[in-house]
């Protein structure tokens, strides 16, 4: 599990590959949590290429939602695909969350907070 | 009906790996096309964590798995512990409309991998719990 951040005129993009599940996740959610507190709100998080996420993944992912919330930022989700596209499916994540095509399109969209 | 794994384990986070890898590995010698498995490894997981979390209380139990295929039908995993009655099937899905400050995960764990087999079914034998969770080997399922 790694993720790679690079930063955008829109916003900052973060690549997450790999695996989340409940050994990996706690330590992502430190990394994503610093980047907030690093001052980065605007968050693109590309899925391309993650292989696998379980519920504690998706712990992950609303923790980092309610805290870019709090921070009034945002929060846009791009090339989902797979099986994770299949838990997001299930769990109601794409009503909660807005999740595009594209790096290109997410970034669009997340500078402009609904 | 075909043994294809039985394996016992400390109900340790650290173990979670070693029991998804080994069932993967009796999924896949079963025939269970690789988008199911990945399906099968989240239900399992989600029942692992589950038990290593909650079972237990002050003490670190054991769990053991095993699987078999039924025929060339059905690969059936089970997951037996010794801790206290819990039926998963019995959990009621969270909130999957709420909106974000309302939504939480519990109970989500439970939902996928029961959305995520074909079947599940809980059973109290004396001291244990047993899950049984049946994914269908010829299933014409469309695969993503």
């Amino acid at each position: 599990m790694q993720f790679e951040t690079r930063k955008e005129p829109e916003g900052t993009v973060l690549e997450i590959a790999g695996r989340m599940d409940a050994t990996t996740a706690p330590e992502l959610e430190k990394g994503l949590l610093a980047l907030v507190d690093g001052g980065e709100n605007r968050l693109v998080i590309d899925l391309k290429d993650l292989q696998y996420i379980s519920s504690a993944g998706l712990r992950t992912l609303l923790t980092l939602a309610k805290r870019l919330k709090m921070e009034q930022g945002n929060l846009v989700f791009a090339n989902l695909r797979g099986p994770a596209a299949e838990v997001f499916r299930v769990s109601g994540f794409y009503t909660l969350f807005t999740v595009c095509d594209s790096v290109a399109a997410a970034l669009d969209r997340v500078g402009k907070p609904e | 009906m075909k043994d294809l794994l039985s394996l016992v384990l400390p109900a340790r986070l650290e173990n979670l790996w070693t029991f998804v890898e080994a069932t993967r590995e009796a999924a896949v010698k079963a025939g269970l096309p690789r988008q199911r498995v990945l399906k099968l490894e989240v239900a399992l997981e989600e029942v692992l964590v589950n038990i290593m979390q909650y079972a237990y209380e002050g003490y670190t139990g054991e769990i053991r798995i095993a699987c078999r295929s039924c025929g060339r039908r059905l690969f059936v995993t089970e997951i037996i512990d010794n801790g206290s009655p819990f039926n998963a099937t019995a959990v009621a899905p969270p909130d999957l409309a709420a909106e974000l400050d309302k939504r939480r995960i519990g109970g989500l764990g439970i939902h996928l991998m029961k959305t995520f087999v074909d079947a599940v079914s809980y059973r109290r034998e004396g001291e244990k719990n047993i899950l049984a969770l049946t994914m269908s080997l010829a299933s014409p399922e469309l695969d993503m």
